[in-house]
C-alpha cells in the first residue's frame, strides 16, 4: 500500500503518512510525559511523607481536551478530500468497463466492451488521461459477501449479492500486482487472490483481442509421440465428461458460467485463483483430485486415464 | 476518628419512594425489550419499503374488524390490570383476585385471535418461509405473542398467589411489576397493530 | 487507628467440594462474592480454551502453506477463538470483577438482585456449554464472531454450527443484560449511607455506565440472532439476498451491538485502572469528574459511531462522513482519560508492584491501540486497512494490551482480597515482563503484515517477501505470552494454597474494600467508615488531612504533610 500505482493509491498512502505523523507526536508526548513521571515518581518514593493530595485542574482538563478537538479537525479536513479523491462520484454507472463477479472461491472478470469474459487475472490498461478517473469497475457477488482488495491500486470494497459497488481504477505503472479477497467468505477464502496485470493501452488492447477469439482446436502439429497429447482428443475429453456442467469454453457448446471460464486458460499464470503456478504437470494434478490441492472446493475430481488426461491438459493449455 | 456502626447497609426507603429496586429493575429490563421489538418492528419497515411483494400486509385486511376485536380486548385487558392495581390499594383482595382473572381472560382471548388468524394465514400458506413481509410479520408479531403469553403466566401466579392470601394493599412490588410488563406488552401492540393494520387499511402505507 | 484489625485465620474465599453443603453451596449460592469468583474461574477456564485456539491458529500461520490444520478446521477455530474471548472472557471478566468488586465498594450486603445475579451466572456458563456442544454436534461454527450472512445462512453453511452459535450467544447475552441491570440498581439503591451518586470509586462509576451501554447493546444482538435462527431453522428470508432479504441489515444490526460491546469491555477495564494508579501513586485519582464526564460522553458516541465498522461495503460519503466524525469524536473522551492518569502518576510516591506495572503499560499499549484506532475513522485508510492483519493488531492492542492488562494488574490487586492470600511480587514481576514481551511480539508486528496485504481470517498465505518471517515472529511471540498465562494461572493455584497472608489492607487502599477483612465475612461488612469523600478510607486513616477538607480541583491544599505510612 506504500508503493501505489494509481492516483488513489497514493492519496491514501499520503494520508495514512500524514495520521501516523500526528499519532507519533501524540505518542511521544505520552511516552514522555509518563516517562518523567516514573522517573521522578520513583526517586520521590524514597523521600519521606506524602504527596501533595492533587485532585485534579480545570485548566488542565480544558487544555487536553480542546487540543485534541483541533487535532481531530486537522485531522477530519484531508479525511473528506481524500474521500473524494480517491474514490471519486460514479458516472455512467450502466457502462462500466469491468464487471467483478465475486464466487466462492475464484473471480470473474468480464469487458462488456470487448465482449470478453475471464477468469483469476485481471488486465487493465495504464490510464495517463488526468481528466479520466480510470476504468470504471462494477463488482456483484454471485453468493456470499466478498472483497476486492488491491492494494497498490487503491481501496478496498466489499462484494455483495444484493448491492452493486462501483469503484475506479487508474493503475499508472505496468507490472503485476497482487491482491486477495478481503472479506471472510468461508473454507478457501485464503486462496481467493487477486492478480491485477496492468499493461500499455497497445498491449492490453491485443490481449483483450486475443482473448476475444473462440478457442480454436489444431490438430497436432507432428505425429503425436510420447509425453505430447492430442488435443482435439481432448476437445472431446471435455465435452463428453461433465465439465461442461459447469464450465465455458467459447467457441464450443460448452457455456456453462457456474465455474470458471476456461477459454485461454493457458494464458493465464495460476491456477486455482492463486494457489499453484499454471504448467501441465499441475494442471493434471488438479483435474485428478482438486480437493487434494483446495480443499472444500466445489470441483470434483476426475477418474480419467493417463492418457486421456494427457490429452485434456493439451488441449485446455494449448490456447494462449 | 470516630468510627460510625451500621448493622444494615442497605438504603431504606419508605413504601412509595422513587427508588425502588423492583420497579428500578422492570424499566430497565423493559427498556431492552423496547429496544429488541423496535428492532423486529424496524426490520418489518425496512422490507416494507425495500421488497414490498405479494403477499404483503394487503392480505390481512378482509379480517381487519376480527383483529380489532381481538385487539380490543387486549387494550381493555390495560385497564383491568390497573384496576387491580386500585382493588390492591384499598387491600380490596377479592377485587384484586377477580379483576387479574378477568385480565388473564381477555390476555387468553387476544392470543385465540392471534392463533386463528395464524391458522387462516398458514392454510392460505402464507407462512415464515414465503416471503420477506411474512418472515418480519411472523417474527415480529410471534414474539409478543410469546411475550403476552408470558404475562399471563405472570398474572395467573399472581392470581394464584392472591387467591391464597399473598399481597397486602397497599403496595407490592410484584403487582406493580407485572402491571407495568403487561402494559409495556399493550404498548408494543398499538405500534405494531397500527402499523401492520390500520395504516394499510386506511392507504397509508 | 491506621491499624486496621487482622484477623487469625484466613477463611476460604470458596467452598470446596463435600465441604458445608457440598457442591449445593455453589449452584445454590446467590452470595456476590462466591458468584463473581466463579464468573473469574469460569472465564479463565474459557481463556485457557481460547488461548489454546489461539495457539493452534498460531502455528498453522507460521509459515507460508503451513497444512497443520485443514481450512475447515482453521475457520472453526477462529471462529471460536473471537467468539470465546469475547463473550466467555472479557465479558465474564468484566462482569465478575463488578460482581466482586461493586456491593464491596459501595459497602453494600449483596447485589440488589441475588437471585438474578446467580441466574446470569448460569446463563452465562450454559450459553458457552451451549456454544462448544457443537464441536461434538457436527462441527464447530464457522463464520467468524460476526457471522456475516449470507455465508452464516443454511445455503452456505448446513451444519448446526452457526445455529449452536446463535443459541449460545442469545442465552449468555440474557445472562449479560441481567447482569446489567443488576449493576444499575444495585448502584442506584444500594449505596452505604452518605455515598453519594457522586462519590462512588471510579471502577464503580464504569461499571454503573457499562450497566446502561449492556442494556442499550444486547437488545440488537438478540434481535439479530433470533432473525438468524429464524431465517435458518424457519427457512426466513431476513438476510437471505436471493429471496430478498437484506445482508446488508446483519451489519447494522450486528454492529450496533459490536461497537457498544467494544465500550462494554473496556470502561470496567479503565475503572481498575482509575482504582489501581492512585494507590500505588499515593495521590487521589486526578480529575475524577472529567474521567466519569468522558465515561458517559463515550457512552453516548460508541452508539453512533458503530457503521465505521462497515466503511468498505460502500454505503455513501455522507453517511461516511457522518461516521467518521463520531468516530474521531470518541478520541476525545479517550484522551482526557489518558492524560488524566498520567496526571495521578505525575507527583505521585509510585511503588512499582506487579499491579503498577501492568497499569501502566496498560496506559502504553492502549495508547498505541487508540492512535492504530484513528486510521479507521479517516475513512480512506480504513478502506485500505479494514479486514487486514493492521486491524488484528489494532484490536489486540485494545483488548488485551488494554482490557486484559488491566485486568491482571487488577488480579495482582484484588487476589488478597478476594482469598486472603498475596500473589508472590517477584515472579509477579517475571510474569509481567513476559506477558509484556511476548504481547508486543506477537501482536505489534502484525500491524506491518496487514500494510504489506496480509487479510484477516486467512488459513494460510503464499510465499511473499517477509510475510513467512514475520509470522513466525508473531508466532513464537504468542508462545511466549501463552507460557506467561501458564505461569499466571500455576501462581494463582499455587497463592491459594500457600501465598504470603495479606491482611485486610496490604496496599493501603482507598476504597471501602479495604476496610473489611480479607476475604470479606458474608455479610461484607461489620463496620463502615463515615463516608464522606471518595476515598473513605483515606479519610479515616489521615484524620489531619482528608480528602472532604478540599474542593475537587484539589486547592486550598493542606500542606502539612502526615507521617508516611
Amino acid at each position: 500500500m506504500f508503493e501505489p500505482i494509481s492516483p488513489h493509491g497514493k492519496d491514501i498512502a499520503d494520508l495514512f503518512i500524514f495520521i501516523l505523523a500526528l499519532g507519533g507526536i501524540v505518542f511521544a508526548l505520552v511516552v514522555g510525559l509518563l516517562t518523567y513521571a516514573m522517573v521522578t515518581g520513583r526517586r520521590r518514593a524514597t523521600q519521606e511523607g506524602l504527596p501533595r493530595q492533587v485532585a485534579g485542574n480545570t485548566k488542565l482538563e480544558i487544555a487536553w481536551t480542546a487540543a485534541p478537538a483541533v487535532l481531530l479537525i486537522a485531522l477530519f479536513i484531508p479525511t473528506i478530500m481524500v474521500m473524494n479523491s480517491s474514490d471519486p462520484a460514479k458516472v455512467n454507472k450502466d457502462k462500466p468497463d469491468v464487471v467483478i463477479i465475486g464466487h466462492q472461491w475464484w473471480w470473474e472478470y468480464q469487458y462488456p466492451n470487448g465482449g470478453v469474459v475471464t477468469a483469476n487475472e485481471l488486465h487493465l490498461p495504464i490510464i495517463t488521461d488526468p481528466k479520466s478517473n480510470g476504468y470504471l469497475i462494477h463488482l456483484k457477488s454471485a453468493d456470499v459477501q466478498h472483497d476486492f482488495w488491491v492494494p497498490q491500486l487503491g481501496r478496498k470494497i466489499d462484494v455483495y449479492p444484493d448491492k452493486e459497488n462501483f469503484l475506479y481504477l487508474k493503475p499508472q505503472q505496468a507490472g503485476t500486482f497482487i491482491g486477495a479477497c478481503a472479506e471472510y467468505c468461508g473454507g478457501q477464502h485464503a486462496w481467493m487472490r487477486i492478480i491485477a496485470i496492468v499493461q500499455p493501452q497497445a498491449e492490453f488492447d491485443s490481449w483483450l483481442a486475443a482473448q476475444r477469439t473462440p478457442h480454436t482446436t489444431s490438430a497436432p502439429t507432428t505425429s503425436v509421440g510420447a509425453g505430447q497429447g492430442d488435443p482435439k482428443r481432448g476437445e472431446q475429453i471435455f465435452l463428453n465428461n461433465t465439465c461442461i456442467n459447469c464450465h465455458a469454453i467459447n467457441g464450443t457448446t460448452a457455456q456453462s458460467p457456474i465455474g470458471p471460464n476456461l477459454t485461454h486458460l493457458g494464458s493465464r499464470a495460476t491456477l486455482g485463483t492463486g494457489i499453484i503456478e499454471n504448467n501441465p504437470a499441475n494442471l493434471a494434478r488438479w483435474i485428478l483430485n482438486p480437493g487434494a490441492i483446495k480443499p472444500g472446493l466445489r470441483m470434483p475430481g476426475y477418474q480419467l486415464s493417463q492418457e486421456d488426461l494427457r490429452d485434456l491438459v493439451a488441449y485446455l493449455e494449448e490456447q494462449k | 476518628m470516630s468510627v460510625t456502626a451500621h448493622s444494615e447497609t442497605k438504603v431504606h426507603h419508605e413504601p412509595g419512594a422513587p427508588m425502588r429496586k423492583a420497579e428500578l429493575g422492570i424499566l430497565a429490563f423493559l427498556t431492552t425489550e423496547a429496544i429488541f421489538f423496535g428492532l423486529l418492528i424496524l426490520s418489518y419497515i425496512y422490507f416494507l419499503v425495500t421488497d414490498n411483494r405479494a403477499p404483503n400486509a394487503s392480505v390481512l385486511e378482509p379480517s381487519f374488524v376480527r383483529t380489532l376485536i381481538f385487539s380490543l380486548c387486549l387494550f381493555a385487558s390495560s385497564g383491568t390490570v390497573v384496576f387491580a392495581e386500585r382493588a390492591l390499594k384499598r387491600d380490596n383482595r377479592r377485587g384484586l383476585v377477580i379483576w387479574l382473572i378477568v385480565t388473564v381472560l381477555l390476555g387468553a382471548t387476544f392470543l385465540g385471535g392471534q392463533i386463528w388468524e395464524y391458522s387462516d394465514l398458514f392454510a392460505e400458506s402464507i407462512i415464515p418461509s414465503r416471503n420477506t413481509f411474512a418472515t418480519s410479520f411472523f417474527t415480529m408479531t410471534g414474539f409478543h405473542g410469546l411475550h403476552v403469553f408470558g404475562g399471563l403466566v405472570m398474572l395467573s401466579i399472581l392470581a394464584f398467589l392472591a387467591m391464597r392470601g399473598d399481597f397486602r394493599g397497599p403496595h407490592s412490588s410484584a403487582v406493580t411489576c407485572v402491571s407495568w410488563y403487561w402494559h409495556f406488552v399493550d404498548m408494543v401492540w398499538v405500534g405494531i397493530f397500527t402499523l401492520v393494520y390500520i395504516l394499510p387499511v386506511l392507504n397509508i402505507l | 487507628m491506621s491499624d486496621v484489625p487482622l484477623i487469625p485465620e484466613i477463611k476460604k474465599p470458596f467452598y470446596r467440594l463435600g465441604e458445608k453443603e457440598g457442591l449445593m453451596s455453589w449452584v445454590a449460592t446467590v452470595d456476590h462474592k462466591l458468584l463473581g469468583l466463579m464468573y473469574m474461574a469460569t472465564a479463565f477456564l474459557f481463556f485457557a480454551v481460547g488461548g489454546i485456539e489461539a495457539m493452534l491458529m498460531r502455528i498453522q500461520l507460521g509459515s507460508a502453506r503451513n497444512t497443520f490444520l485443514s481450512p475447515e478446521m482453521y475457520n472453526q477455530i477462529f471462529t471460536m477463538h473471537g467468539t470465546t474471548m469475547v463473550f466467555l472472557v472479557v465479558i465474564p471478566l468484566m462482569l465478575g470483577s463488578g460482581i466482586y468488586l461493586v456491593p464491596l465498594m459501595i459497602g453494600a450486603r449483596d447485589m440488589a438482585f441475588p437471585r438474578l445475579n446467580a441466574l446470569g451466572f448460569w446463563l452465562l456458563l450454559f450459553g458457552g456449554l451451549l456454544l462448544y456442544y457443537s464441536f461434538v454436534a457436527g462441527g464447530a461454527p464457522n463464520g467468524g464472531w460476526f457471522a456475516y450472512a449470507p455465508y452464516s445462512e443454511r445455503a452456505f453453511n448446513t451444519t448446526y454450527g452457526i445455529d449452536y452459535w446463535a443459541l449460545g450467544l442469545f442465552v449468555q447475552g440474557i445472562g449479560t443484560t441481567l447482569a446489567g441491570i443488576n449493576f444499575v440498581v444495585t448502584i442506584l439503591t444500594m449505596r452505604a449511607p452518605g455515598m453519594k451518586l457522586t462519590q462512588v470509586p471510579m471502577f464503580v462509576w464504569t461499571t454503573f455506565i457499562n450497566g446502561f451501554l449492556i442494556i442499550g447493546a444486547l437488545p440488537p444482538l438478540n434481535a439479530a440472532l433470533v432473525m438468524l435462527l429464524v431465517d435458518r431453522r424457519l427457512d426466513g428470508n431476513f438476510f437471505v439476498p436471493q429471496s430478498g432479504g437484506s445482508s446488508i441489515l446483519w451489519q447494522h444490526y450486528f454492529w450496533a451491538f459490536g461497537h457498544p460491546e467494544v465500550y462494554i469491555m473496556v470502561l470496567p477495564a479503565f475503572g481498575m485502572i482509575s482504582e489501581i494508579l492512585p494507590v500505588f501513586s499515593r495521590k487521589p485519582l486526578f480529575g475524577f469528574n472529567a474521567i466519569a464526564i468522558s465515561t458517559i460522553a463515550i457512552a453516548f458516541l460508541s452508539y453512533a459511531v458503530y457503521a465505521h465498522h462497515m466503511f468498505s461495503v460502500g454505503l455513501g460519503p455522507g453517511f461516511e462522513a457522518f461516521f467518521a466524525a463520531a468516530t474521531a469524536l470518541i478520541a476525545v473522551p479517550t484522551g482526557i482519560k489518558i492524560f488524566n492518569w498520567i496526571f495521578t502518576v505525575w507527583g505521585g510516591k509510585l511503588q512499582f508492584t506487579t499491579a503498577m506495572l501492568y497499569c501502566i503499560s496498560f496506559i502504553f499499549m492502549f495508547t498505541i491501540g487508540g492512535i492504530s484506532g484513528v486510521t479507521f475513522a479517516v475513512v480512506p485508510t480504513d478502506w485500505q486497512t479494514t479486514d487486514t492483519y493492521y486491524v488484528v493488531a489494532h484490536m489486540h492492542y485494545v483488548l488485551f494490551g488494554g482490557t486484559f492488562f488491566a485486568v491482571l494488574g487488577g488480579i495482582f490487586y484484588w487476589f488478597p482480597k478476594a482469598t486472603g492470600r498475596m500473589l508472590p511480587e517477584g515472579l509477579g514481576k517475571i510474569q509481567f515482563w513476559l506477558t509484556f514481551i511476548g504481547f508486543n511480539m506477537t501482536f505489534f508486528i502484525q500491524h506491518f503484515l496487514g500494510l504489506m496485504g496480509m487479510p484477516r481470517r486467512v488459513y494460510t498465505y503464499p510465499e511473499l517477501t517477509n510475510w513467512s518471517l514475520f509470522n513466525l515472529i508473531s508466532t513464537i511471540g504468542a508462545a511466549i505470552l501463552g507460557l506467561s498465562i501458564l505461569m499466571l494461572i500455576i501462581m494463582m493455584w499455587r497463592a491459594i494454597k500457600h501465598g504470603e497472608r495479606a491482611g485486610d489492607d496490604p496496599w493501603d487502599g482507598f476504597t471501602l474494600e479495604w476496610a473489611t477483612t480479607s476475604p470479606p465475612p458474608i455479610q461484607n461488612f461489620d463496620i463502615i467508615p463515615p463516608i464522606r469523600s471518595r476515598r473513605p478510607l483515606w479519610d479515616w486513616k489521615h484524620p489531619e488531612d482528608p480528602d472532604w477538607k478540599r474542593d475537587h480541583d484539589g486547592k486550598q491544599l493542606s500542606t502539612k504533610r502526615s507521617d508516611e505510612i
